[in-house]
């Protein structure tokens, strides 16, 4: 079998489950590691309130770019480390609501693959269990209708199953339950208290991509369902207690450089929401420097 | 693109199912709890205010003029078949019920006053823009009433000044006709709760029930039977843990129904019926200065002003709105002015998070209970951590909200009196926390709310006044972070906003309660 050696680059983007970007069907393998740079821009004009897609005049089409750091490392040959960490900017393009700008949150996450099963001349196919944590980084403001975030600690669990041909050709499909921690919030609430409970989100995907030691490219879809949560508009609705929803189809390339025995590559990705509840309905593209090494041997 | 996204939603959702349950119970031991009413103890006041039968109303006269039966004896047969019905009622009380008499029994005018504000936030919501056939934007309000800052000013008044004047009047029958509580008259009568040590007749929390329950329906009609029956769930917990019989219950249920007719007849001729049509101007003077600059819409036009004549509406106790307005603002191309406006500029664009925290905790937008609504839960936790009788805790919010409401009704006055834009009219590069509220600067409508809520607060909890005063400050100042009022707005809406509140504090000095 042909090692992948990659990487992709994470769908980091505020609302969304975290660890779902950092965990696909590849270990790094024992020593190895990577590091990634990226730049991601998502915009959305018309988003979801409730589930009627919707636009607002007094906030016009609202831009998220966010420059974002992941590393991975492989801890054992069936043991990773990845980490992900972005500075965000969101901001309206009219009206007269302020764009905000912060350090986001932290998510670092084990994956282990217990399973590896070896069809001859076929294939192989595994599964991978892993765990994550995120934590807000900074104290970004948490309920706002333009923002970073919603500055709730979560906690991840997920299981993934890989299946790829000798010649590279692979699919995956993942589930994942999203654990969310509640929010302080700046303002008083009908029930008196200055919290509220961020509603816990389940997603699956599933990808299908094909890789070389050299290139990749990947397509995937994912949905994140909340379980419960308030709409925007809702009495009393904090933004942070909204059940965020969404479908989103999306692709990842990677292509390596030229350049200083190939340890750098160019990645590019891309999304699309088709469908959602209190979410914008966005675009988003991202670009990123990935640097391969080996820490030891 | 419709049908394969229906396709995906399909496919996943099932899957959703099953994994969400299986990797929930497995990992995380089940669903998080709904959010519920904060739980209280049973209120037990430090005073009974036994006095209060002679304290000064302000929709009766005098409790003379509400006649109730003549209650039977305590030693009558009808007393004792009472009697026997709530021991009947007690007997099969079941643990739901009794939670029911435990929210009630914490402080029920209290409860009533939390029920309302959940009430105007739900109600807090703008009405939307529709554009007619021939282009023209409305805004029909298909939830009414729209509970913005001023009309929920008024329905809190209402229904506070309405809950006193049926207390003051309860009392008065109470320790006139003094018939003593069921277990005084029967020892073998265990009161599930502490009871207040009161005559039982007319009940205190049927009174409140009714008049609450009356008030509230008139401003929300939409609202009735869920007001109905939590009303009828209020009077009847008072007999199942033994604090009442069923006539203590009727005679304060008429009480507080007659109460509330004299507060409906004064809420229809207040002039707010009228005052809150937004299409005509009350200072036609002033078609220059501020505009609106909200656009719900694609399409629309401009929303029109919140109450442009919401400053003729009839005062509790300010007994002349214009005596109220203060000096006019800076003209817009003097010195000061433009001071003003870059140190707005200058917090729009380094706003700090403590700054954006004052501004977001003061917000009180949309959806929300409002600024009066803010002042509201002070009061309440300041009650509670005072203990007061249900009749002071109902006089704490008449003082409260009748000064709210007048501050409403002379900013709003003043708002429109001197018309003045808001900074981001001026500078559109001004950028803000929190939206802008559809109506002119000049005062701060939360600067004039704080410093009238202040400042009858500072009377009735002196020994709070320093921590008070503080808060009623930093609410006004929280508009100028937010980036939608001059410091001038603010200074001298709560500068207006203490001169309304000492005419409250003034009527309460004087309405005879020690």
């Amino acid at each position: 079998m042909r090692k992948i050696f990659l990487v992709f680059l994470i769908f980091l983007t505020p609302l969304i489950t975290k660890s779902q970007g950092l965990i696909d069907g590849f270990m790094r393998g024992a020593g190895k590691g990577v590091v990634a740079l990226s730049y991601s821009s998502e915009n959305y004009k018309n988003f979801y309130k409730g589930t009627t897609l919707v636009s607002e005049p007094n906030l016009g089409t609202i831009t998220t770019q966010s420059i974002s750091l992941f590393a991975a490392v492989g801890l054992l040959n069936q043991l990773d480390i990845v980490a992900s960490l972005p500075y965000i900017t969101a901001s309206p393009s009219q009206g007269t609501l302020s764009s905000q700008s912060a350090m986001q949150d932290i998510a670092i996450a084990l994956k282990w693959k217990p399973i590896e099963l070896k069809i001859e001349n076929i294939g192989t196919v595994s599964g991978i269990v892993s765990a994550g944590v995120s934590t807000p980084m900074s104290e970004y403001v948490a309920d706002a209708a333009v923002a970073v975030g919603h500055h709730f600690s979560s906690g991840d669990v997920r299981v993934l199953g890989n299946f790829m041909t000798d010649f590279g050709l692979f699919a995956s499909v993942q589930a994942g339950y999203n654990r969310r921690g509640d929010v302080n919030l700046d303002h008083v609430t009908l029930d008196g208290t200055m919290k509220t409970t961020v509603p816990d989100a389940v997603d699956i995907s599933t990808k299908i991509g094909f890789g070389t030691s050299e290139y990749y490219i990947d397509a995937w879809i994912q949905n994140q369902t909340s379980r419960g949560g308030t709409d925007i508009g809702n009495t009393d609705a904090s933004f942070p207690s909204n059940g965020v929803s969404f479908s989103r189809i999306g692709f990842t390339g990677y292509y390596p450089l030229p350049l200083f025995d190939r340890m750098f590559g160019v990645s590019i990705s891309g999304s699309n929401t088709l469908d959602g509840r209190n979410v914008g309905n966005s675009t988003r593209f991202s670009v990123g420097l990935v640097y391969g090494l080996t820490l030891w041997k | 693109m419709k049908r394969f996204t229906e396709y995906i939603k399909n496919f996943t959702s099932s899957w959703f199912l099953i994994l969400s349950c299986a990797i929930s119970i497995a990992i995380f031991n089940g669903c998080k709890e709904e959010i519920s009413a904060p739980n209280y103890a049973t209120l037990l006041p430090v005073s009974n205010d036994t006095t209060g039968g002679t304290w000064k109303t302000y929709l009766i006269t005098s409790p003379d003029e509400i006649k109730l039966p003549g209650p039977s004896t305590t030693l009558s047969t009808e007393y004792q078949t009472e009697l026997i019905a709530m021991k009947k009622a007690m007997s099969s009380r079941t643990i739901e019920q009794l939670n029911q008499a435990k929210y009630w029994a914490s402080g029920a005018v209290l409860r009533w006053n939390e029920i309302a504000r959940k009430l105007v936030a739900k109600y807090n919501v703008a009405p939307s823009a529709v554009i007619g056939a021939d282009g023209k934007t409305s805004y029909p309000v298909l939830n009414a009433p729209f509970a913005n800052p001023p009309i929920a000013s008024r329905i809190y008044a209402y229904l506070s000044v309405a809950q006193y004047d049926a207390l003051v009047a309860t009392w008065n029958f109470k320790y006139k006709i003094n018939r003593p509580a069921p277990n005084l008259i029967d020892n073998t009568i265990i009161p599930a709760l502490d009871i207040p040590k009161l005559p039982s007749y007319p009940s205190e929390h049927s009174a409140i029930a009714a008049v609450s329950c009356e008030v509230l329906a008139f401003f929300f009609p939409s609202e009735k039977d869920y007001l109905v029956s939590l009303a009828m769930q209020h009077e009847e917990s008072r007999i199942l843990i033994g604090a009442n019989v069923m006539s203590d219950i009727t005679a304060g249920d008429s009480l507080g129904k007659l109460i509330s007719t004299k507060a409906i007849a004064r809420a229809k001729t207040d002039g707010a019926s009228t005052a809150g049509k937004e299409d005509t101007l009350y200072y036609p003077h002033r078609t220059d200065g501020w505009k609106s600059i909200e656009i719900p819409i694609s399409g629309a036009s401009e929303r029109p002003a919140m109450l442009p004549t919401w400053g003729k509406v009839k005062t509790w106790t300010v007994p002349d709105v214009e005596k109220e307005r203060p000096v006019p603002p800076p003209a817009l191309n003097s010195i000061e002015y433009k001071t003003a406006l870059a140190e707005v500029k200058s917090i729009s664009e380094n706003r700090t998070r403590e700054q954006w925290r004052i501004a977001d905790y003061w917000a009180d937008g949309g959806g929300t209970f409002t600024p009066p609504g803010k002042w509201n839960y002070i009061a309440s936790n300041l009650i509670r951590k005072n203990n007061m009788s249900e009749l002071r805790t109902a006089r704490t919010f008449a003082l409260l909200n009748m000064a709210i409401m007048d501050a409403g009704i002379c900013c709003w006055d003043v708002k429109y009196y001197y018309y003045l834009p808001r900074p981001s009219q001026i500078d559109p590069s001004i950028k803000t926390s929190t939206g802008i509220p559809n109506f002119p600067s000049y005062t701060s409508g939360h600067a004039t709310f704080s410093g009238a809520g202040s400042t009858v607060l500072e009377y009735i909890f002196p020994s709070e006044a320093a921590s008070l005063k503080a808060q009623a400050d930093e609410a006004a100042l929280s508009r100028l972070y937010g980036g939608i009022h001059y410091r001038f707005d603010n200074e001298t809406g709560v500068f207006c906003g203490r001169n309304i509140g000492a005419h409250a504090v003034i009527l309460g000095r004087a309405d005879g309660s020690p």
